[in-house]
């Protein structure tokens, strides 16, 4: 008769198999949520560069343009939650500089822009400024809509004899989640 | 992506399986166990036998080695998302995730006039491993932020997979008295693999030195392949336009129409005395060599991502500045190229071996002394020792099995096994085989202590299947 019952054991073992005490719908609350950091731009300006632009009377600038072609890009727009831009420019120029950075769609439309103060050298020495920019989740949509930006650095003066060194580093920290 | 998420956690926790079938090996009632040990006892009286096409044998097996889905989805006050983070620290990079799946699809033996039992037959068999990817998810799930400096192992990516045929035929003998020897030549019929083993490199985020940016992000030595074959074409809408197409170039490629490999099964079975036995077998010493289908990727390189320097060159009215993304897109594919090949590999199929020792006892029903030589005994038990091992990517993973077997009627037998292995320490199996008439049949399962709840089980195996056997 016993080998009835242990058939019958591993049979109800196989039948009466559960899995229980979990609870699979947690699976709609997994939330991946890295925080990147990546370095941004970078660049080094003397006086040469700076020169006289329509638009910027009494001062003398320099402007670029590069593509941030990912901030536009599906996985940015659904999975960026905020940003944060972060500047470190050490100036020699004995002058305050505007810092600028205007970030554009791909039909050159201005979605969100950065401006800054660079604090003037002293002595010749350079001066650190730090600024960091928060970009909120509010905020961040008008970010996504971008894929380039325009730098522009802008110095109060027309005075090309002028001496000094501008070193920007930069980086950006993106929350993300999904 | 979470839910790709999902799937993953959902794979390594409910459906993770290895290869090891101890309440099978050495049961010489089971037709199979020549599957297992070629050269295992075949019962004297054995004249032949046959399989039920398609239900001789179902052999499923899963097991994970460092987490259960108790671990992730269990009812609890803390998030899930704190679990999963929690899992993910506590697990190592040799922790593994693994299926296997079995299918006969045809099973046959029959003893000659020169007491050689000859075995064949065709099985479908699907094997994945996968490593846990220690280092990458840490860096999927936390990002980089607050790992300056570490070293991110691409090396941690290593899985390998494999569905495909097996045609064998076999031969096995009781050479003298004692020992009993038998082989097996196997065919193997490819019909999806692939395998990314061998990765290395690293990616690390670290200060700058101030002469460039804030952060240095380094590839360095990065050598990362994946190796496929059976999976281009199916790429390709010219050639498949449905999963009717899929199934049809998958059956194709079972029977004999894939990428082709040979291999070999080998044991023997000793018998040291009265009471005591020793077997061992060698399983799937072979490769199949893929030649037909054959994709491959390869990414090697060291890069240095310092951002986007920017140079402000002088333009005039119109001119545009220099493509700077452009030149950094095409600077990283230049120094990390992912190159797609077309050149054949070879695949070695995981080797297995087994190992046992038998102390074997009992009576005859009728009290008698039982001739523990003569497997035609009613009552006949037996104490053992198993090992198991199987050669995966990283390193070999071993099982060690104590088992209590008794023939319970001329028709009845059990087996129950303890296990110890990767995955758990207290695994207790138990098998039954019955032989009612002409027909065979067995059921085995381990892990019995946890079908209470098999979410907090690290490993399942279920065997199950149905013959028919033909006596003197």
């Amino acid at each position: 008769m016993y080998k009835y019952a242990l058939l019958f054991l591993l049979l109800s073992l196989a039948v009466s198999s559960c899995i229980k005490d979990t609870d699979f719908d947690q699976a709609d609350e997994i939330e991946l949520s890295p925080v990147v950091e990546l370095d941004f731009l970078f660049f080094t300006l003397e006086i040469d560069d700076f020169q006289e632009n329509p638009g910027f009377e009494g001062s003398l600038t320099v402007v670029d343009t590069t593509e941030i072609r990912f901030l536009d890009g599906s996985f940015a727009q659904e999975n960026l939650l905020s940003a944060e831009y972060f500047f470190k420019v050490s100036n020699s120029f004995p002058i305050g500089v505007d810092a600028n950075f205007n970030f554009l769609t791909e039909e050159n439309e201005p979605f969100y822009e950065i401006d800054f103060l660079i604090a003037p050298g002293t002595n010749n020495n350079a001066t650190l400024t730090e600024f960091i920019q928060t970009i909120t989740a509010e905020e961040i949509e008008q970010l996504t809509q971008t894929n380039k930006v325009v730098v522009t650095f802008t110095l109060k003066t027309l005075d090309e004899n002028l001496s000094g060194v501008l070193n920007l580093q930069s980086k950006t920290t993106y929350f993300l989640r999904f | 992506m979470r839910y790709v998420l999902f799937c993953f956690v959902m794979c390594c926790t409910c459906f993770v399986f290895s290869q090891n079938k101890q309440l099978i090996y050495g049961v010489e009632e089971i037709p199979q166990s020549l599957l297992l040990n070629p050269g295992g006892k075949v019962p004297l009286d054995q004249k032949f036998h046959f399989g039920i096409p398609l239900f001789s044998q179902l052999h499923i097996n899963a097991g994970s080695s460092g987490v259960t889905a108790f671990d992730i989805f269990g009812e609890s006050e803390i998030n899930i998302n704190t679990k999963i983070r929690n899992s993910i620290f506590a697990m190592k990079n040799t922790d593994f995730f693994t299926v296997t799946q079995q299918l006969e699809l045809i099973n046959f033996g029959w003893r000659t006039t020169s007491d050689f039992y000859f075995s064949g037959g065709i099985y479908q068999e699907l094997d994945m491993i996968t490593y846990f990817p220690r280092d990458l998810a840490i860096l999927a799930w936390e990002g980089n932020r607050d790992y300056l400096n570490y070293e991110f192992d691409l090396g941690d990516l290593n899985t390998s997979g494999d569905l495909l045929t097996v045609f064998h035929f076999g031969a096995n003998k009781q050479v003298s008295d004692r020992l009993t020897l038998g082989a097996r030549a196997k065919i193997y019929s490819s019909m999806f693999n692939y395998q990314s083993t061998n990765n290395s490199g690293s990616f690390v985020t670290r200060l700058g030195d101030g002469s460039n940016n804030i952060y240095e992000h380094v590839l360095q030595d990065v050598d990362v392949s994946v190796q496929t074959s059976g999976y281009g074409s199916l790429r390709n809408s010219d050639e498949v336009s449905g999963s009717s197409d899929v199934i049809g170039k998958f059956l194709g490629r079972a029977f004999l129409g894939g990428n082709l490999g040979v291999g070999m099964d080998v044991g023997a079975t000793y018998e040291i005395n009265r009471n005591w036995s020793a077997s061992a077998s060698v399983l799937d010493f072979g490769a199949i060599f893929h030649t037909k289908d054959v994709e491959n990727y390869n990414a090697t390189g060291d890069y240095t991502l310092n951002g986007i320097e920017l140079f402000f060159p002088p333009l005039s009215e119109g001119e545009a500045t220099f493509p700077y993304y452009t030149n950094l897109e095409d600077e990283i594919t230049e120094q990390v190229p992912i190159d797609t090949l077309y050149n054949a590999y070879t695949a070695w199929r995981p080797l297995k071996m087994n190992a046992g020792i038998t102390y074997h006892f009992g009576k005859l029903l009728g009290g008698n002394e039982c001739d523990c030589l003569n497997r035609g005994g009613d009552d006949r038990q037996s104490l053992g020792l198993q090992l198991y091992s199987i050669f995966r990517p990283k390193r070999p993973q071993y099982a060690a099995t104590l088992f209590y077997y008794r023939r319970l009627t001329d028709f009845l037998s059990a087996k129950i096994t303890y296990t110890a292995d990767a995955f758990s320490m207290d695994n207790i199996g138990l098998g039954v085989v019955g032989d009612f008439g002409k027909f065979n049949v067995y059921l085995a399962a381990d892990n019995l202590l946890r079908y209470g709840n098999l979410a907090k089980a690290n490993s399942l195996s279920l065997q199950l299947g149905f013959n028919i056997k033909f006596e003197n």
